[in-house]
């Protein structure tokens, strides 16, 4: 039993945490509280805590928790949702964001755009934007652009008295970058490939090195005029002879030239970043985000869009920031998206290589250029090699628009396995592929 | 006193079992609203997934190879292990380490063991005279090296064996040796019959933790190549949290399961002829 003394006491207690509990929740009340989710490098966290903090003091009635998710992402979201506690605004993945959006997870938010014109179709690079329902929704565009280009060593180019990769697209042809590729390679003894004696075993120098993952392969089928699946997404066009003869050709570098590592062996090498940096390559194909680690590295870096084996070709990926529809707060919401996606917001991202703007005018405009032009990380070619090869010939990626993407990924990836290992040619491993994807093919989002 | 032990089973095991169940009858993106569709997962697996009838082959496959030659290896190393020779806990914890390695480590070490361009294993074989072999990145050899790589992980089941074999009456051996029986003699009629239950206990247990095989496709071959380590635990994976279909992995789940489920069924209904317990009668 309590005293009276004791009990007194005690309500009294009550109503003070009472009274502080409701004091605190008006408090809140006058703040909006957003959660934001988003993945990436430890550079990326630092920077977008301090586009959030930016955020909050541009619109102080709002709050936004952070909520940073390096791995497994996807699940902790569907996780989230599945408790009835999803985040407003926040990245989300090119193989979930448009199936999602159909469910009505994801907003639509052209009703914002109708609205608020500060967001765009023509304020943002036209192949950035995801779109469904045939075409007439979008949930919006890339957090950033990423193109696929090349990256290379000058120091090594110059001791091979190698004249540099021309930076403009459409003057790098296929057989010239052999050529480089082959002057760039060197066995354990100095000898190049086709020189007597070379031992393509004992390779000390690569001329080239790129993943065998389908960003990397299919910007030189474009560029052979081909294609993996026809306009409708329903048939696929891998084994068509545009396709082959692209797929051939990426192949002869490895087994043919013998100027480009096997599959196996880039197993054990390490990072691009290194392997350029040790000489063990001259020239590496990757995303223009690598820039990042690329320009840290220390050695004399250079950059090129990627040569062409018709016409230019170039492939712009990245994953899109989103709106959540659970959210209770769309107008602050739509305010948090704009501030994310905008290129003034993340320019440290930009500027330190990783991202790309979004915005046109960082493409065209030299003011705005020289905004996110940094010396140290973007190369001088850089302007050309990159900007102009995006600008002009970038388009989308087909992870913005084919249903099952994450499937058909790895459809291609295990049918060409054998292929990119040498155990098979390009015509028998791309019938194979194109078999199974026969099922698979469900059309596009925005048809 | 159970009632933890039983609750934790009700709640952690039993119940998402029951809802992975009822799951598998419907048509479920996680985010989306489940929707009921009978048997259609089931039929789909049967009639028009043939990476389903892949994986199944991919895993007996793995499970046929890998049991008995963990199960063989671990048992002649125990039998090592248990003579008395200097140095003994030395040898035993070096061959228990490898199960303490967490399995991502240890598949890290198996890739550049693996590697057949700089790897040891094909450094071993080509100064032995032998052609370099691809390992993993072959279609052929990826399963039996996998298989390989497991006897790698044999502490715990040795361990077992070990045991067991210390578990059997020294008279036995001494009453036998002085009816004249050599090494092998006493081996095939005293340490096999001792330890058959043992066995017995290994195979099963090797059984249901090898069909569930998945840490070496995710982190080593990623199902390749051309989906020859695709197992079924790890294309379950892929269709929950990458293709976004619960409900078709919910139904893989639950094939597995019977799968399983019969295997361990016919063991133990042959286990009578093979299987000796101390006090049973004949």
């Amino acid at each position: 039993m309590l005293s009276r003394k004791g009990s007194k006491l005690l309500v009294l207690l009550v109503a003070t945490a009472l009274c502080l509990s409701l004091l605190a929740a008006v408090v809140s009340a006058e703040k909006v509280k957003l959660k934001y989710t988003y993945w990436g490098s430890p550079l990326e966290k630092k920077a977008q805590e301090e586009m959030l903090e930016d955020f909050m003091k541009a619109y102080p009635h709002i709050e936004v928790q952070p909520i940073y998710i390096p791995s497994d992402y996807v699940t902790k979201i569907t996780a989230m949702l599945a408790a009835g506690d999803p985040p407003d605004v926040g990245q989300l993945g090119e193989g979930q964001v448009l199936a999602w959006a159909e469910e009505g997870v994801v907003l639509d938010i052209t009703p914002f755009m109708e609205q608020d014109p500060e967001v765009s179709f023509d304020s943002r690079l036209p192949m950035t934007w995801y779109m469904y329902d045939g075409g007439t929704k979008t949930v919006g565009t890339n957090l950033a652009v990423e193109i696929m280009m090349m990256f290379y060593n000058k120091d090594i180019f110059d001791e091979a008295e190698v004249p540099y990769p021309p930076a403009k697209a459409d003057e790098w042809t296929w057989d010239e970058f052999v050529e480089t590729a082959i002057a760039l390679t060197k066995d354990r003894n100095g000898r190049r490939p086709g020189e007597p004696g070379f031992d393509p075993n004992n390779i000390d120098t690569y001329g080239v090195a790129f993943g065998t993952w389908w960003a990397p392969i299919l910007p030189f089928v474009w560029s052979n005029g081909g294609d993996w699946f026809d306009e409708e997404g329903r048939e696929t066009l891998i084994n068509k002879p545009e396709s082959v003869e692209a797929l051939q050709k990426l192949h002869d570098l490895i087994y043919k030239y013998h100027v480009a590592p096997t599959p196996t062996q880039m197993q054990t090498f390490p990072a691009f970043n290194i392997l350029l940096q040790t000489r063990k390559v001259a020239m590496v194909i990757d995303g223009q985000w690598s820039l990042l680690d690329l320009a840290q590295s220390g050695f004399n870096l250079g950059c090129a869009p990627l040569p062409k084996l018709k016409e230019p070709a170039c492939l712009e990926l990245g994953a899109p920031n989103v709106i959540f529809s659970a959210t209770k707060h769309p107008q602050e919401a739509w305010l948090l998206y704009k501030w994310s996606t905008s290129a003034s917001s993340v320019m440290p991202l930009i500027q330190a290589g990783l991202w790309m703007p979004l915005q046109i005018e960082y493409y065209t405009d030299p003011e705005k250029m020289n905004e996110w032009l940094t010396e140290g990380v973007h190369p001088p070619e850089y302007k050309e090699a990159a900007i102009d090869y995006a600008l002009e010939y970038g388009r989308r990626a087909p992870s913005y628009y084919m249903r099952n993407w994450e499937e058909i990924t790895q459809a291609i990836s295990q049918g060409l396995s054998n292929f990119w290992l040498g155990k098979e040619d390009a015509q028998t491993a791309a019938d194979k592929v194109a078999e199974t994807l026969k099922p698979i093919l469900q059309g596009r989002y925005d048809r | 006193m159970a009632l933890p032990a039983i609750l934790g089973f009700l709640l952690w095991n039993l119940l998402p079992m029951l809802a992975s169940l009822v799951i598998s009858f419907t048509e479920w993106s996680v985010v989306s609203r489940p929707k009921f569709v009978g048997i259609a997962n089931f039929s789909r697996m049967f009639n028009h997934d043939p990476l389903i009838w892949k994986s199944l082959y991919v895993t007996a496959y793995y499970t046929f190879l890998s049991v008995p030659l963990v199960i063989i290896s671990a048992f002649l190393v125990a039998t090592l292990l248990n003579q008395n020779v200097r140095g003994l806990p030395v040898f035993r914890t070096i061959f228990y380490l490898p199960s303490v390695v967490p399995a991502v480590a240890n598949a890290v070490l198996w890739l550049w063991l693996f590697n057949p361009d700089f790897g040891l294993l094909n450094t071993i074989l080509t100064n032995i005279g032998f052609q370099k072999s691809l390992w993993i990145y072959d279609e052929k050899t990826v399963i039996p090296s996998l298989a390989l790589m497991s006897v790698w992980g044999m502490g715990n089941t040795m361990i077992i064996f070990l045991a067991g074999l210390q578990g059997v009456p020294r008279q036995l051996y001494e009453a036998a040796e002085i009816d004249g029986a050599n090494f092998i003699q006493r081996w095939l009629y005293i340490t096999l019959p001792m330890v058959s239950s043992v066995i017995f206990f290994n195979l099963v247990m090797g059984l249901i933790g090898t069909f569930q095989v998945f840490s070496q496709a995710y982190v080593m071959t990623e199902g390749g190549p051309n989906n020859a380590s695709l197992f079924m635990v790890y294309y379950l994976f892929r269709n929950a949290f990458q293709y976004g279909r619960m409900g078709y992995a919910c139904a893989i789940a639950w094939t597995l399961f019977v799968i399983v489920l019969v295997f361990t069924i016919i063991v133990f209904k042959t286990s009578p002829a093979w299987v000796y317990y101390e006090g049973e009668r004949r």
